[in-house]
Formats: structure tokens, C-alpha cells, sequence
């Protein structure tokens, strides 16, 4: 079946009735916007295939429940989202970031911006991506996910709380919160290299 | 804004403008294997079913249990009867060799 005309509505009526051909068509129609979700949140520990096999299962397992009230592709990504968030939760938090543990590249990112020598240049948003990561990983599964999104993905406040459910303060402050300790992070970083 | 956050701002900027790896066809294996979990989840194991002929089962190992006792028992009684009788001899070997001759 073509992906570009593939009819959702019948499709997923089909799942519904346990069609596995149309479960593997729905499968291809929506795993780019599983992996670019799951890509985004991915623990560092966990593979990516089983991740999407996770956010999959929880979609066949819980298609009765989607009422058709929004887009399809809306309510998968929730799903997908909300299955990082728990196997982020599952993910230990990692030690505090030290300066010894960035590569080269990254820590010449570093020494600029504690030089103050201007933005980071477009060959260097690879780097920028890993330090980032890096600061995420000490976080809370809640800040990082809330920091991604709103940073890293540039979802508006009002699209995060669709995806979470959490309310819009809340999203506002958790926000706020995950800043104030990627700044302390950052700060730590940038003293250990200009002390 | 504070110098920390602008820097913390300009690192964000430049991570999200990091390219993505490209996104290919998803592979037949993970295919394969969701389907299977969700045919799994589709049709669970009948866990009363399961239960009940379990139960069953040992229920009539006991029962057949019991009777292999009884059964035993009551032979150990005949036996018992026949060790009692002083021409009956215990060993059939014997009483078939003397009943062929070969031992008179």
C-alpha cells in the first residue's frame, strides 16, 4: 500500500479488528515520526530499535482508546513521548559533569564561550548537540524532557502540555527549574576551564 | 538576561541546529518482533484454563495416588494370607521347578 495514500481512519479500524497487514502498514506510515521522538528523548542506555518496539506495542495494545478526537499522528507522538519519559525514569541519573569528560572538539566549544569569542559556529552544532546531552543527563527525566522539547525540538508551551498532559505553569516552571540547573552545570564548566 | 544565560541560550541554539541522521525504512526484524508481541497480548494464555487443568491434574494424581495405595495395601493383606499358610511357598520360582520335576 502507498504510505502517502493510506487511509488512517479505515487502517486503524483495521488494527482494531487484529488485520496484521494493516498494522504493518501503519507501522511504516508512522515510524518516521516514532524515531524522530524517540531519536530526541532516547536514553543513553537504551537502544533505539527496542524503544520504538515499546512505543508500537503500546499503540497496538491501546488503539481502542483512541477516539479519533485528534490527528492520529498526535496522539501516537503522547504515546511515544510518554514511553521515553518512563524509560528515562528507569535510567539512573548520571553524576555531575566534569570538564574532564568532554571530548576535544567539546571542550574547544567550551573555552570559547568562556573566552566569549561569539557564537558557536554551524560546524560545531554536532558538539554543541553532545555537550547538551551531556548536561541533560544530569537532570531530572522531567527537565530533560521538558528542556528538549522546548529548546531542542522548538515546541510552544502549549504543544508540550498536549503531549505531556502535564498543565501549562507546570510546563512553564519545569522549565524554568531545568534552566536554573543547566546553568549551574554550565557555570561549572566554564569555571573549571576559567577559574 | 544574564551573561550565563545568553551562553546557555547559545549552546541550545547550536544543538538544535545540529542535523538529524537520516530516517530509513523501518527494519523488518523490529517489524516482525512488535507484531509478535502485540499478537501475543491479543490472545493471552486462557489463565483460568490454565488454573483449572492444573488443578485438575493434581487432583486426579492424588486420587490416582490413593488408589495405588489402597490397591497395594489390599495385595499386602493377600500376601500376608498366603505367607501364613505353611505349604504355600513364597518363592514361585520354586514351586514351578517342583512342579516341572526338577527339584523333588
Amino acid at each position: 500500500m502507498d504510505q502517502a495514500e493510506l487511509d488512517v481512519e479505515a487502517c486503524v479500524a483495521r488494527v482494531r479488528g487484529g488485520d496484521e497487514d494493516a498494522a504493518r502498514c501503519l507501522m511504516e506510515h508512522l515510524y518516521p515520526l516514532v524515531v524522530k521522538i524517540v531519536r530526541a528523548h532516547l536514553p543513553r542506555r537504551t537502544a533505539e530499535e527496542d524503544l520504538v518496539q515499546a512505543v508500537f506495542a503500546k499503540v497496538f495494545t491501546r488503539l481502542d482508546q483512541f477516539r479519533g478526537e485528534v490527528p492520529l499522528a498526535h496522539w501516537v507522538s503522547r504515546v511515544a513521548v510518554n514511553t521515553c519519559f518512563n524509560e528515562l525514569n528507569r535510567e539512573r541519573v548520571r553524576p555531575e559533569l566534569r570538564h574532564a569528560d568532554l571530548s576535544e572538539a567539546e571542550s574547544e566549544i567550551i573555552q570559547n564561550m568562556a573566552a566569549d569569542t561569539g557564537e558557536v559556529s554551524a560546524d560545531q552544532a554536532l558538539e554543541a548537540r553532545e555537550i547538551v546531552e551531556k548536561l541533560l543527563a544530569d537532570l531530572s527525566p522531567a527537565d530533560r524532557l521538558v528542556i528538549t522539547l522546548l529548546h531542542l525540538e522548538g515546541r510552544s508551551v502549549e504543544e508540550i502540555r498536549q503531549l505531556t498532559g502535564w498543565s501549562g505553569p507546570l510546563v512553564k516552571v519545569r522549565a524554568f527549574r531545568a534552566r536554573q540547573k543547566m546553568k549551574q552545570r554550565l557555570k561549572g564548566l566554564l569555571r573549571e576551564n576559567h577559574p | 538576561m544574564s551573561h550565563i544565560d545568553r551562553q546557555l541560550d547559545q549552546l541550545l541554539r547550536a544543538a538544535a541546529r545540529a542535523p538529524r541522521s537520516e530516517v530509513g525504512p523501518m527494519s523488518y526484524a523490529t517489524q516482525t518482533r512488535t507484531l509478535a508481541a502485540w499478537r501475543a497480548a491479543r490472545n493471552p494464555l486462557p489463565e483460568f484454563g490454565s488454573l483449572l487443568a492444573w488443578r485438575t491434574g493434581l487432583a486426579t494424581a492424588f486420587g490416582t495416588a490413593l488408589i495405588a495405595v489402597g490397591v497395594s495395601f489390599a495385595a499386602s493383606r493377600d500376601i500376608d494370607a498366603e505367607v501364613n499358610d505353611p505349604y504355600v511357598f513364597s518363592d514361585p520360582g520354586v514351586s514351578v521347578a517342583m512342579s516341572t520335576g526338577w527339584i523333588q
